[in-house]
């Protein structure tokens, strides 16, 4: 009860029955982030490139250039989640195609993982929608990463006089899927496989001469 | 370093305490290392009172080891000297920083970034994923919610009553022998795929109401005869 209360009058619950003050600037953000409608008095918090990447107009390409894919930027703000921690589920999910991705991202038992999946699933869809993509599996995912949303500070309590410091933590997480087949590499690969290896050698040795033949 | 042995002996010597020279005090400490020995003394030894012996290097130095002392009673940690606190000594090279955010190649299964599992397979029934020796999460849930009705409405039929009767839940179209003495569960809706009417059949062996004892050569196996289908 004493959490409602707090969440409400936007006063911080260090769950050690003491409720510490914060500024009332922040009260506009304790509203749902899912609700996508803002209040009339209301502005559009967080980033702002992200979703612009959107609104981009390309120039008509040449006769014989490369078709450039579509692509949809998609992002979720101020979500409850350490960006910390919430680094290490974008970097799974990169490079992945988008039903692989949301696939995965089922059997991740991280808090985050539910968030991202929401995420990618809605990039999909505004794919199909607004963003020209034929069909929905023929996605990837080109860019996934998460940014540091606002930090509530809080106090509480520890023995012999001591106090330390609280830090409620919201991140940004952002996604940009592609058209396409995803590359077969995202990152360089630690090590060539075997036959790779295999096929230098045999080239090398191909190579030697004897030094000082006609 | 001499002297102070010197010194130290006729220290004992001259003490009350019988000439005892504890081994500690006439430990050759190396000059600059910090002088532990105070805390290998016990406090009383064999019912003596505890006496403080002087180290060799109070002798050599005559000053006061101890630090000030707060209200309490107890020592302000930062004036001990020696003592040696959990802080890092260098900072982590880059390498280092990056092998533990990133791993290394010869060492994954210690490298902290999350794996794609390769474990997952296709459930033939639904066609959802699930992971492989687990059950089908999907068909997990619609069975369950299926068994959670039939539980509902046998909860509300049994009440607070012991639950002595077998259920038998039929759906529509099908019909029950009313002289047996069962709770029946009734639904309108088609039989789903999943629940087979021999699924709540306690066992393919029937009773043999001539049998004295239950030994499994009193029980007789239940025969469906499909020809009268």
């Amino acid at each position: 009860m004493i959490r409602n209360l707090a969440k409400r009058c936007s006063m911080i619950y260090n769950g050690l029955g003491s409720i510490v003050v914060t500024p009332s600037i922040l009260a506009p953000r304790m509203i749902s982030t899912s609700v996508p409608t803002l209040m009339p008095y209301e502005h559009q918090r967080g980033p702002k490139d992200w979703p612009r990447y959107n609104k981009k107009i390309f120039p008509p390409q040449e006769i014989g250039e490369k078709p450039r894919p579509a692509y949809v930027c998609h992002m979720k703000c101020d979500i409850k989640y350490s960006p910390d921690k919430m680094w290490w589920v974008a970097c799974l999910v990169r490079g992945m195609p988008v039903d692989e991705a949301v696939k995965q991202l089922c059997y991740v038992k991280r808090k985050g993982a539910g968030y991202v999946k929401q995420v990618i699933l809605e990039a999909q869809a505004l794919a199909v929608r607004d963003h020209n993509v034929e069909f929905k599996s023929n996605l990837w995912v080109a860019e996934s990463f998460a940014s540091k949303g606002y930090v509530v500070k809080g106090v509480r309590r520890h023995a012999r006089k001591r106090f330390g410091l609280v830090e409620y933590k919201h991140c940004h997480y952002y996604v940009r899927l592609e058209e396409g087949p995803p590359p077969e590499n995202y990152y360089l690969p630690n090590q060539p496989d075997g036959p790779t290896l295999l096929q230098r050698w045999i080239e090398g040795r191909r190579q030697l001469r004897v030094a000082g033949a006609l | 370093m001499m002297e102070g042995l010197a010194r130290l002996v006729r220290y004992s010597l001259n003490t009350s305490i019988r000439g005892l020279i504890r081994w500690t005090d006439i430990l050759i400490l190396p000059r600059g290392f910090p002088d532990y020995t105070r805390a290998l003394v016990p406090a009383a030894v064999h019912g003596f009172p505890s006496h403080h012996l002087p180290s060799l290097r109070e002798l050599e130095d005559n000053d006061d080891v101890e630090g000030d002392e707060d209200e309490d009673g107890t020592t302000d940690p930062k004036s001990w000297s020696g003592i040696l606190w959990g802080v890092p000594k260098k900072r982590t090279s880059q390498m280092k920083r990056l092998r533990r955010k990133f791993g290394h190649q010869d060492y994954q299964a210690q490298c902290p970034l999350l794996k794609p599992k390769t474990n997952l397979r296709i459930c033939d029934t639904c066609g959802h994923h699930y992971e492989a020796f687990h059950l089908c999460g999907n068909c997990y849930d619609r069975i369950s919610k299926e068994t959670k009705l039939i539980r509902e409405q046998a909860d509300t039929k049994f009440g607070h009553g012991p639950h002595d009767k077998d259920i038998v839940v039929l759906y529509e179209s099908e019909k029950h022998d009313a002289k047996e003495n069962n709770i029946l569960i009734e639904f309108p809706k088609p039989r789903p795929s999943f629940f087979s009417a021999n699924l709540l059949q306690r066992s393919t062996l029937g009773i043999n109401p001539d049998a004295k004892s239950l030994t499994p050569q009193a029980l007789k196996p239940i025969v469906v005869d499909t020809k009268k289908e």
